[in-house]
């Protein structure tokens, strides 16, 4: 089941909420651990005894690799642990990874040398067993201590909000909402059903349109390079509209049942460097990474080369999280390449502007000398300030134009498709052709809304709206019929579409 | 003010309960007359269904086709796509010079190939060793017109080469330019009868017919109004009806349909008895297999049509020329069949078919 689907926004979700409000606070984990159960059961039935099983190892990892008082060796416990990181890694590749490798062979070899087992994905499984090896490494290192209650546990490995495309919610982020008796707030709800139309909005209204624009230009006869441009940029954004748009669901939903899930995106499009993307893209899985392999390696702690080589380590699994398939790598190992590139120069820039910074000093020294200093430094001030903020704007394109780039290897799952995109998209057809003129005055609207909504403009603008007086009478009122107008027209989108599942949906 | 706070989230679960109380309680229907197809069947809840999933997949597809309002929100989504965010396509519809159409943007090259295989076979079976004069023509889709307006569709030039392929023994008649756009029926694909005089004469000319009767007569336009075509649901646009014509008197009050299928004469046009939901069909008898058109004022002369629908509404103008006019649709009859009811000698065959079915040729036999 998915949030964008008519079954879970009529039957689903009313029910559910239904009973949460009437039943009483001490009960509610139980109620939400039984819908998270039936949500999963309604897309994956056999699969539900892998979540489970995941549930039970993490429990049991917990409960034993604890660190107790007066203990000597941790030896037993440091067992334990790589125990369940082989059993819940040996699931994940067991599940998504098995393929690959035979895959690969048969490619090379150009025929069947090895057999596939064609296992199908179960829905969700890269989210849970990240959730539950987080929960067993930080168990371990003693971050917190182990839950003992399974209901809670299970609860967190199975949250339906976020069960099957993130955020990876780390436990210590909800323990205690799940600890506590949670009420029923109206501002609580107020806000959660906001957020959760905002991605319903996000996903149905502008991903969805922005995916079929990006097969109406794959689709088409007359390809050019200003077309597969578009193509990409379009697709760039139906990736974050896609996934922002259910991390904002899985937030809203959250929040409406009492709970504060971190934030996944916070507009990585405006990113001025590579680094500051990935800060802002899938914060999640980024900080997943960070905390649970990046550091562990050594970080930048251990010199350059080894640095360089941990972050092409991250970057390549990172890829690889996303699927089995090599173009992933490829994409993830693009971003890795990228961000080592931007710590070599970044170095040499901040070498460079001690020496800089050295001569702007005597020069503000000698305008002071001249009696002018005060007016100088200002017009100085105000034209530093212009300068950087224009480069900030061509920092920002570059960076996105090179993410259009590297996102085409995560459009494609195949190695000849990405070639053949990129070569478009970089001159081995026409700049521009019949189809284009078409295309792109049929998505105007939908790409200039979609590139405006990926800025922070209209959630400053409404913060402002926010501020003006008598704000607490008509806020409600433009809220309603923003939840109106959107629930009107998803629903309107659902009763005439086809499926529209998540692209995360699978990861 | 602490009760306005709370009208978002009854406002929200307002909606979603109403939605879902509806759902229930409104009747069913078991088919979508605006788009023509049966509609998802009440899921079964069985063990079987429900561990396989198949219950969960069902109920989606049930949900979303029985909808309470559904044409309504589908009408809403046609809007909020072409007005809000104009986009120029809904559903593969675009509406142009207030016109529906739905775009054919490629030829499909495997459809042509079967239709040829199919046409070969008539060819082989009865045309080879016949006196047959054998012609074809290709009706033009609607969006073949839109080309020139810089819509993505097929190349006309590359439809006609590709007919021309699969029907090499035939001699080929040019009716493209003798059509427009506005010789069709805005919600509908079809073309619009009253409009054809011109395009029959052209096949009657390359046939080496007189025209005389065909130009000389005066026919009486007859209004059926209200007509909503097949692209007014399917595409959602909420178009106006339109009025649809046919043509009577002069040679046509003499004319004599028969229908192979009930061995018995039937009204050329038939407003009350056609398909009410497919107006079209009023003309010559809708799908049937295999007709024949008698105009006993007309000079000798037979005239074999192998056709889709397009054919009903032009074969009573190409009967001023023939004593009879012979309509096969080889999506209804086998073609081995036709030899029964058929003789091919001596004969003016026509291949007249419309870039759609071409196509989408798999329903022939």
């Amino acid at each position: 089941m998915v949030f964008s689907s008519l079954t879970f926004l009529y039957l689903f979700l009313p029910a559910v909420m239904l009973v949460y409000c009437i039943i009483p606070a001490k009960a509610r984990n139980a109620v939400l651990l039984l819908a998270s159960m039936t949500f999963y059961f309604c897309g994956e039935q056999l699969y539900l005894l892998l979540m489970l099983g995941e549930i039970v190892l993490a429990y049991a990892a917990g409960r034993l690799a604890e660190p107790r008082s007066g203990e000597k060796s941790g030896r037993g416990r440091k067992a334990v642990l790589v125990i369940f990181l082989v059993l819940s890694f040996g699931l994940l590749t067991l599940f998504k990874y098995a393929d690959l490798l035979p895959e690969t062979v048969n490619a090379i070899a150009g025929r069947e040398v090895l057999g596939l087992l064609r296992l199908p994905l179960p829905i969700g499984i890269s989210f849970y067993i990240f959730q539950g090896v987080s929960y067993g490494i930080d168990v371990y290192r003693g971050r917190y201590p182990a839950e003992k209650n399974p209901v809670r546990l299970a609860l967190y490995i199975s949250f339906f909000p976020q069960l099957i495309a993130g955020p990876i919610v780390r436990y210590d982020a909800i323990r205690e909402s799940l600890a506590a008796e949670r009420r029923i707030s109206v501002e609580r709800l107020e806000r959660g059903i906001v957020r959760f139309c905002t991605g319903l909005g996000k996903k149905l209204l502008i991903a969805d349109r922005l995916f079929a624009m990006c097969e109406a230009a794959a689709a088409s006869t007359a390809p050019s390079a200003v077309l597969a441009w578009t193509e990409g940029l379009a697709f760039l954004l139906y990736v974050y509209y896609d996934f922002s748009g259910y991390s904002d669901m899985a937030i809203g939903l959250a929040g409406c049942f009492g709970f504060d899930i971190p934030e996944n995106f916070r507009y990585p499009l405006i990113s001025d460097s590579f680094r500051e993307f990935w800060r802002r893209w899938h914060i999640s899985l980024g900080t997943w990474f960070r905390d649970y392999l990046y550091i562990p390696l050594g970080g930048n702690r251990k010199g350059r080369a080894q640095h360089l080589r941990n972050l092409l380590i991250v970057w390549g699994l990172t890829g690889l999280w996303h699927g089995a398939s090599w173009n992933f790598v490829i994409w993830g190992a693009c971003f890795g390449v990228l961000l080592i590139l931007e710590v070599l120069l970044s170095r040499n820039a901040a070498a460079s502007g001690k020496a800089s910074a050295s001569v702007g000093k005597s020069a503000s020294g000698n305008a002071a000398a001249s009696g002018d200093a005060s007016v100088s430094a200002g017009a100085e001030a105000r034209a530093v300030t212009r300068r950087r903020a224009a480069l900030r704007v061509v920092r920002t394109a570059a960076v996105l134009a090179v993410t259009v780039t590297v996102f085409v290897w995560f459009r494609f799952t195949e190695f000849h498709g990405a070639v053949t995109q990129l070569g478009r998209m970089f001159g081995t057809v026409s700049l521009w052709s019949r189809d284009t003129a078409y295309l792109l005055s049929g998505s105007a609207v939908l790409l200039a809304a979609a590139l405006l909504g990926a800025t922070p403009l209209p959630k400053r603008a409404m913060t402002a709206l926010m501020k003006k007086r008598g704000a607490d009478v008509w806020l409600p009122i433009l809220e309603t019929l923003w939840i109106l107008g959107i629930l009107l027209l998803a629903t309107a989108y659902l009763v005439d579409g086809s499926f529209s599942p998540f692209l995360y949906f699978r990861f | 003010m602490k009760k306005l706070r709370l009208l978002p989230a009854v406002t929200f679960f307002g909606v979603l309960l109403a939605g879902s109380i509806t759902l229930f309680a409104s009747p069913k229907e078991t088919r979508s007359e605006t788009e023509r197809r049966l509609l998802a069947e009440t899921p079964e809840l069985t063990s079987e269904n429900v561990l396989s999933g198949r219950y969960f997949e069902r109920l989606d597809l049930w949900t979303a086709d029985h909808f309470p309002k559904r044409e309504l929100f589908r009408q809403a989504r046609a809007a909020f796509q072409i007005d809000i965010l104009r986009e120029h396509e809904y559903n593969g519809f675009v509406r142009h010079e207030g016109s529906i159409i739905r775009l054919q943007k490629q030829a499909n090259e495997a459809s042509f190939a079967y239709a040829g295989e199919r046409f070969e076979r008539v060819r082989k079976k009865y045309l080879e060793r016949s006196k047959c004069s054998v012609y074809r023509a290709l009706v033009p889709d609607k969006s073949s017109f839109l080309r020139d307006a810089g819509y993505p569709v097929a190349d006309g030039a590359r439809m006609e080469e590709l007919y021309g392929g699969i029907l090499p023994f035939a001699t080929a008649v040019p009716i493209r330019e003798s059509l427009e756009l506005t010789d069709y029926y805005r919600t509908d694909s079809h073309w619009r009868q009253e409009r054809l005089i011109n395009t029959a004469e052209i096949l009657l000319q390359t046939m080496g017919r007189d025209t005389s009767v065909l130009r000389a007569t005066e026919f009486d336009k007859v209004p059926v109004e209200h007509f909503f075509g097949v692209y007014a649901g399917q595409s959602a646009m909420n178009p106006e009806p339109e009025t649809l014509y046919y043509l009577t008197g002069g040679y046509l009050d003499d004319c004599r349909l028969f229908d192979y299928e009930t061995m018995s004469v039937i009204p050329m046009y038939d407003p009350e008895g056609c398909d009410a939901r497919d107006l079209y069909t009023l003309f010559v008898g809708g799908s049937k297999s295999l007709l024949r058109i008698d105009n006993p004022n007309a000079p000798e002369g037979e005239l074999i049509i192998f056709r889709d629908s397009f054919g009903a509404a032009i074969a009573p103008l190409l009967a001023s020329a023939y004593r009879s006019v012979y309509l096969a649709d080889i999506r209804y009859i086998h073609p081995d069949a036709l030899g029964r009811f058929l003789k091919f000698a001596d004969r003016d065959v026509l291949f007249l078919y419309s870039e759609t079915l071409m196509n989408n040729s798999q329903g022939l036999r």
